[in-house]
């Protein structure tokens, strides 16, 4: 059984077993870990509680097999179709810098059933003899299908005096998970995580690394932090949720957006849909505005009763409260 | 700032001052009447709530309810309640107003004399946000580092989370010793601001590097006379359309169109001094016969073949690639083995390789033989966001004899180790032998082709211009031979 395809099911198994419904034993003997030659940790953004989840735990005795033994899962946060940076440093197992080497982050990680694309400005290390004409990362694919391994991508950085490398790309997520209660509350595999029909939720998934494409061996030798990118759309509030008003005339309906830390997000695309009574939307998109804010206009003829709803969509995904108009006489 | 803050719940402030007050209503005031105990006031978001104890009752005053009035300037409130109350609320106040609170028992006409409290509502208590720029790593020695970050609320604050690496000294961060230092900055709570959720940041403190030692050890500026072939102590015109000896390799091995004449290498005589190779098109008769049939594009092709020879280090060319869709212009080498080696196993590195449909990418290609002698090849590409046929772009390679990796104005965009390769030895390191490899340096300018693809119909001439050709030893790896 491929590896890849082992270490789906043993993913799965944790779905399952969420569910109650099914168990399926891997059919593999665990190997622990040891430790690597390499480290490599991130170190901007800094994880920690109020910016990540750790992992870590979930991976024992399951796929931080395929690892060194000081491998750190980490799930962050991201907006949707934002840029992405992340410095990692790398170190020899000693903590001695490496500098001035050519490193790699590996994106979109065979069989990560990644959720999004990326591209990037930097250079890029594709699987065989691939020469990219643009600057793309696709997706990569589940580990139980034909095309998995076609993505992973490698990123090309060099370390500086300090054995840091700084990577940068910019995501292209189109859909966005669903909103967080909270930035350290992120929507964990483990804890009910919206996967849709992907097997599991370790998707996206990036890796710094000493080798473009490393094999499983060298995978093993190096101790790293393993990211899981998890991509959300800002939040959309209507700023009145429910009023009433009177057929014949017309109201603006606004909107705000939030991100992740409640800051308002300024420059969004959104666009509007009317279900009910009332006339069409006026303006079908707008862009949100310095406040965060985006509006549209509504009206019905005189005489109209009943109920409108207004949603307003960003990156065509509907992340928030509808706004309500009740025409009345 | 406004971006950062947002309203949370609900906050209170008590601000509770016990003083004896007066009650101005009509009722008669009654020193001897017992007066309400233990009167406080808990403000919130634009209201108040005054608790008291009872008074007590007597002989002579039985209670028979509580008057408590609110002030503020001139306006006041009053709520007259049973005796069985001990709380009363007062809603609509203005937030962050100073309000009187005074509660008097009542005994029929008469009143005690009051008791009162002063209470400020407050709105909700903002969150705060810290925005903290990242510190630069630093060198052990260096100066302190003076540390950027804001908050709405009130100022920051740092503190080293490695004090035995580094220190904050006021608003700066002081290296004492090697490793990673970890710097917190925070915003403490305030009337009103809640404290902010801390931020960390990581900076490195290191050595200083040595200086990497880059030493020019060859060159060619191409500073000749206008129409001066390049230097032959340098070049080889390579010629034809690569049938027939030496060659034996009809369209150059990949359907090119061109033909190659030594007469379309010139230097320009400009005073910046290139070498210009031009590719023109055959419009009527001609007297050069391609594999195809009548050739349809004359152009140039030069190498230092058998001349000079690279063996590691940095080769780098200035260039001005060639315009128009077709065009396939290249700066590349080739094993100096080839001879005896053919390709692929010689080795193929592409310093340059550019298609003029699109103008905005380089590509950088390593070339060999597998374990089984087929030829692969790995690359990767930069797309520089320019035109690149519109100006002077520098295309360079560092050559090491395990890594190679290709750049465009000094930004790497692909490297491939040997590792990469799968091959014990591969043709860019040293043989079985020990011996090092030399490779020659190449510039042409091929139209179509597999690469090129369809050449613009419309399309008569094209120009590769070339500034210079420089070579240079990185910290004493690297050396010019003769291949």
């Amino acid at each position: 059984m491929n590896k890849k395809i082992r270490r789906l099911i043993v993913g799965g198994t944790t779905a399952l077993a969420i569910l109650g419904s099914l168990s399926i034993q891997p059919a593999f003997a665990y190997v622990a870990p040891v430790n690597g030659s390499y480290v490599m940790r991130l170190v901007s953004p800094l994880p920690g509680g109020t910016n990540s989840i750790n992992l870590t735990a979930d991976a024992k005795g399951s796929w931080d097999q395929y690892y060194g033994k000081g491998l750190n899962a980490i799930a962050m946060y991201a907006d949707v179709k934002g840029d992405v940076s992340l410095t990692y440093k790398y170190t020899n197992a000693a903590g001695a810098a490496i500098t001035n080497t050519t490193v790699y982050l590996v994106v979109n990680k065979r069989a990560s059933c990644s959720k999004t694309t990326f591209s990037t400005t930097m250079g890029t290390n594709y699987p065989g003899s691939n020469r990219p004409n643009t600057s793309a990362i696709v997706r990569d694919w589940c580990g139980d299908q034909p095309q998995m391994g076609a993505g992973e991508t490698a990123i090309i950085g060099r370390t500086d005096s300090f054995g840091k490398a700084t990577f940068t790309m910019k995501n292209w997520n189109i859909s966005g998970e669903q909103y967080p209660a909270a930035i350290n509350k992120l929507n964990q595999y483990s804890k009910g995580i919206d996967c849709g029909d992907d097997t599991m939720c370790l998707q996206t998934t990036l890796a710094p690394s000493m080798q473009a494409h490393p094999s499983d061996s060298a995978e093993r030798g190096e101790d790293k932090d393993l990211l899981f990118l998890h991509f959300v759309n800002p939040k959309l509030t209507a700023v009145v949720p429910s009023q009433k008003v009177k057929a014949g005339t017309s109201k603006v309906i606004t909107f705000k957006l939030t991100n992740l830390a409640g800051a308002l997000v300024k420059g969004s695309t959104v666009t509007f849909e009317s279900f009910g009574e009332g006339d069409d939307v006026e303006q079908w998109s707008e862009i949100s505005d310095a406040n965060g804010k985006v509006a549209t206009t509504v009206k019905a003829p005189k005489g109209t009763l009943g109920l409108q709803v207004i949603r307003a969509k960003v990156y065509g995904a509907n992340k928030g409260t509808d706004a309500k108009i009740y025409w009345i006489k | 700032m406004r971006n950062v803050i947002r309203l949370l719940g609900f906050a209170s402030l008590i601000i509770a001052v016990v003083s004896l007050g007066t009650i101005t209503n009509a009722a008669t005031v009654n020193t001897s009447l017992s007066k309400p105990k233990s009167v406080s006031a808990v403000a919130s978001n634009g209201a108040a709530v005054v608790k008291w104890a009872k008074a007590v009752s007597s002989s002579k005053f039985k209670i028979t309810g509580y008057r408590v009035t609110a002030n503020k300037g001139n306006w006041s409130s009053v709520k007259t309640l049973s005796p069985a109350l001990t709380s009363v609320r007062f809603s609509g106040l203005t937030n962050n107003a100073s309000y009187r609170f005074t509660v008097a028992s009542l005994s029929g006409k008469y009143v005690s004399p009051g008791v009162a409290v002063t209470a400020i509502p407050r709105g909700a208590k903002l969150s705060n946000s810290v925005l903290f720029g990242q510190p630069a790593d630093m060198f052990l020695g260096a100066a302190d580092q003076q540390l950027f970050a804001v908050a709405a609320g009130p100022a920051v604050n740092y503190s080293s989370l490695t004090p035995t690496i580094c220190s904050i000294i006021g608003t700066k961060v002081h290296a004492k010793t090697l490793g990673d230092c970890i710097i917190r900055a925070a915003a403490p709570a305030s009337e009103l601001y809640l404290a902010s959720v801390p931020i960390d940041r990581l900076l490195s403190i290191g050595v200083e590097p040595q200086p990497v030692v880059k030493t020019l050890l060859w060159a060619d500026e191409f500073n000749g006379a206008v129409g001066a072939a390049p230097d032959s102590t340098k070049w080889t015109a390579d010629t034809t359309d690569g049938c027939g000896a030496p060659y034996n390799n009809c369209g150059w091995g990949n359907s090119e169109r061109e033909y190659y004449l030594a007469s379309k290498n010139a230097q320009d005589g400009s005073s910046q001094g290139n070498l210009t190779i031009t590719a023109t098109r055959q419009t009527g008769s001609t007297n050069y016969n391609c594999y195809f049939g009548k050739c349809e594009w004359l152009s140039g092709k030069i190498t230092t073949y058998n001349k000079v020879g690279f063996t590691y280090g940095y080769l780098e060319s200035r260039i001005k690639l060639a315009a128009g869709d077709g065009t396939w212009p290249a700066f590349w080498m080739l094993g100096g083995n080839i001879a005896t080696t053919p390709w692929p196993g010689c080795g193929e590195l592409d310093i340059m390789e550019f298609k003029g449909t699109y103008p905005r990418t380089t590509y950088g290609t390593v070339h060999y033989a597998n374990s089984g002698g087929a030829h692969e090849y790995k690359g990767g590409t930069r797309d520089a966001m320019v035109d690149l046929s519109a100006d002077y772009h520098r295309y360079g390679i560092m050559w090491e004899p395990e890594e190679i990796s290709f750049y465009i104005d000094d930004v790497m965009f692909y490297s491939m180790r040997k590792s990469d390769s799968g091959l014990v030895r591969w043709p860019f390191g040293p043989n079985a032998q020990g011996k090092d490899p030399s490779f020659y340096a190449i510039f042409n300018l091929a139209m179509g082709g597999q690469f090129g693809g369809s050449i613009d119909p419309t399309l008569n001439e094209s120009n590769l211009k070339i500034d210079w050709i420089r070579y240079y030893s990185i910290d004493g790896v690297g050396k010019v031979t003769t291949n």
